[in-house]
């Protein structure tokens, strides 16, 4: 048996804000990571990666540790999207760090569809203020008429519109839409001692630092002497005793077999969405006979993926696209619309960096020349339409009967698309043809409604709300019925929203930490 | 920088043998199977001299009309022999093929032929077989293991090109993977 006061199981952003919060107050945490550590800053990834173009498999988890059953209309492999290692997926993510609207936290009350949040926008602000802090945000929302409202400005300038964009928005600011800037977890300049961008432009293997990653606040976490963090370790099981207390976790080196009793004040689960909510199911007992928190049948339910599709606008004259690596141009003018009761609000993102695959494919065949191999590229700006999508009972997760090495039951994700999720596509779509009339295209590409990624943004299933009836977690993501069991990440959100999802993890999970402090540590 | 026609047959058409105007004749077909060839299981190791000569020859004879930094795709072979399974050997063997098709033409290893030499003992392992008949024709006889050359070799330095020094070719000041500062962007590419 070891114990800590409060032990976190995961180490992705949610985890790591709240080890980082706790250990600077001194109070003794404990994290643990299913998958392996991960250098911060990411130097040696960046010679790994980009420039000898090896995928180092030791920088994940094995798969057999991992395994998804998904069913329904999911195009591509959820586990895809996952990244088991310290920092987690925010250790790939593309930095961008918006709020969600005030009637995002709000729908059901502005639009007749969907929950409102047990949270108002005024009550979270202040936590987005203090997580734009913790993150080193760059942006200006003076340019973005369509901004929330905020008490305080940004903490670093913005990252301007790059040349082409200011060309484009100039054309499609005579059809009435507007392109800004966007706000980013990277940094603009020097802040603490993240050095400022140097536009590298392969931000997933940044080797400055400068695109945020949890490792950041980790490594400053375990500096206080305070946060200790034990990598290659499957928590299996919260046990929650009687009184509804949750008393221990057991947990299992991948690489030993070892295993152990982990007892801690406080707990708190961290490890993604899809593991949030296998954990809170496996842990069932007597006393919780359908899984931690499900007295009202709510868990697993209400799974929510953003819809991302890309798109392609191929122009007459060359755009040389690739030149910032940092996001410049997006959109916000239709993530809130007057028919947002029948079909999603869309933010639209200009896509700057570079392809993975380079000006031109290897393999050209048909071309006898470095510029007309090059010219697809040349010619082309990427973009994608990142779509708000409902929470039905036919997007959920819950336990298949195939297990594990452990033989514990992996996850079942079935999600099948809505009516709501088409009629958002077709918005899409009406927007894109707005966007080619304004810009002058010669030709065009919409990913169509069946292919889509969510870009690992993966929502629900653990809901926030004020009664165990129709919630898993409260408002501060105390898991219902057991007073000392959080949860931090997405699972808790009670809607998609149009917007990226990490800010508001991140504020969330400040707020959990203040919670966790002033009324269970005290 | 516009790179013309010339110059890209002559960096790459070579031999007659290669069809008139066809750059990188990787078939992807071909390319698909290779995926299903994995890379010998051999630990890694330091490179041998003669492998690496031989190795930087044929990048320099791959990239002859373009402005490239040799050291940087030598570095990137190096690199892969000797941090991941497999490569050393890939490596190794190809260059022993490649001496064997010099010495049968031109009586000399690979470096010790002049460039145009070089072009035409490469040029066959640059040139897929496409149907049964241009592969019954394939003299050298490199079989399936040209097909792990063009995967593991060719393929690989010819991305790492695609990243990098082709972004400088058709016109921009720096590849991603340079600090290329924050000011550049909002302009006009200083080329045009």
């Amino acid at each position: 048996m070891t114990e800590s006061t409060v032990a976190i199981i995961g180490s992705g952003i949610a985890g790591t804000t709240i080890a980082y919060l706790l250990a600077q107050q001194g109070i003794d945490v404990h994290v643990f990571e299913k998958g392996p550590d991960y250098a911060y800053p990411q130097s040696e990834q960046f010679v790994e990666e980009i420039l000898n173009q090896y995928d180092n498999p030791a920088h994940d988890l094995d798969r057999k540790y991992r395994q998804i059953v998904q069913d329904g209309d999911i195009p591509f492999l959820v586990d895809n999207e996952r990244f088991f290692r310290v920092g987690g997926m925010a250790t790939r993510w593309g930095a961008i760090t918006l709020r969600m609207h005030p009637i995002d936290l709000a729908i059901r009350t502005h639009y007749g569809r969907g929950e409102d949040w047990p949270i108002t926008y005024d009550e979270l602000e202040p936590y987005y203020c203090r997580a734009e802090t913790l993150l080193g945000v760059s942006g200006n929302t003076d340019d973005n008429p369509f901004t929330p409202p905020r008490s305080q400005p940004l903490p670093l300038p913005p990252f301007e519109l790059s040349y082409t964009e200011r060309v484009l928005g100039e054309k499609l600011r005579d059809h009435n839409i507007l392109l800004h800037t966007t706000p980013q977890a990277r940094t603009r300049t020097l802040y603490e001692t993240r050095p400022g961008c140097q536009n590298y432009g392969v931000c997933r293997a940044c080797p400055l630092g400068a695109r945020y990653s949890p490792g950041y606040h980790m490594q400053l976490a375990q500096q206080t002497g305070f946060c200790t963090l034990q990598t290659n370790v499957s928590v299996r099981r919260i046990n929650v005793d009687q009184a509804g207390v949750a008393q221990s976790v057991l947990v299992h080196n991948n690489q030993t077999g070892e295993e152990w009793e982990h007892s801690a004040q406080v707990f708190v689960l961290a490890p993604g969405t899809i593991e949030t909510v296998r954990l809170l199911m496996l842990s069932a007992n007597d006393q919780f006979r359908d899984g931690l928190g499900n007295s009202g049948g709510q868990l697993g339910k209400r799974l929510g993926f953003h819809q991302i599709r890309y798109a392609l606008l191929r122009y007459p004259e060359p755009v040389f696209p690739g030149r910032a690596g940092p996001h410049t141009a997006e959109s916000h003018q239709f993530i809130d619309h007057e028919d947002r009761g029948s079909y999603g609000g869309v933010k639209i993102e200009f896509i700057e960096s570079e392809p993975r695959s380079g000006i031109a494919d290897p393999t050209f065949t048909e071309m006898d020349n470095l510029q007309e191999a090059a010219d697809f590229f040349l010619h082309t700006r990427w973009m994608w339409f990142h779509a708000e999508s409902d929470m039905t009972d036919e997007k959920y997760v819950t336990l298949s009967d195939t297990r594990d090495p452990f033989g514990d039951r992996i996850p079942h994700i079935h999600h099948q698309s809505s009516t709501f999720d088409a009629e958002t596509y077709a918005f899409s779509q009406r927007l894109f043809q707005r966007l080619n009339e304004a810009t002058g295209t010669v030709s065009s590409f919409l990913q169509p409604y069946e292919g889509w990624t969510s870009w690992s943004h993966h929502l629900g299933t653990c809901r926030m709300g004020t009664s165990p009836d129709n919630s898993v977690v409260d408002p501060y993501c105390q898991v219902h019925g057991i007073r000392n069991l959080f949860t931090a990440g997405s699972s808790s959100f009670v809607e998609t929203s149009p917007v990226n999802p990490t800010l508001t993890i991140v504020a969330l999970a400040i707020r959990t930490a203040d919670y966790i402090m002033d009324q269970r540590l005290k | 920088m516009t790179i013309t026609r010339r110059q890209f047959l002559l960096t790459f058409a070579g031999a007659t043998a290669i069809a008139a105007g066809v750059g990188i004749p990787f078939v992807l077909n071909y390319v698909e199977q290779i995926r299903l060839l994995p890379l010998p299981d051999i630990p890694p190791g330091p490179m041998d001299d003669v492998v690496r000569e031989t190795m930087r020859a044929v990048i320099t004879t791959i990239f002859v009309n373009f402005p490239v930094d040799a050291d940087r795709y030598e570095q990137y072979l190096v690199y892969h022999a000797e941090k991941i399974n497999g490569y050393g050997k890939v490596y190794q063997d190809f260059v022993t093929e490649l001496n064997r098709d010099s010495a049968y033409t031109y009586s000399k290893t690979f470096v010790d032929c002049n460039e145009r030499e070089r072009r035409f003992v490469l040029a066959p392992w640059l040139r897929m077989p496409i149907t049964r008949d241009e592969r019954l024709m394939d003299g050298f006889g490199h079989g399936i293991f040209s097909l792990q050359v063009s995967q593991h070799i060719f393929r690989e330095l010819l991305t790492m090109f695609m990243n990098t020094d082709a972004w400088i070719a058709v016109g921009y000041e720096a590849w991603p993977g340079m600090p290329r500062g924050l000011d550049n962007y909002t302009q006009p590419l200083s080329s045009l």
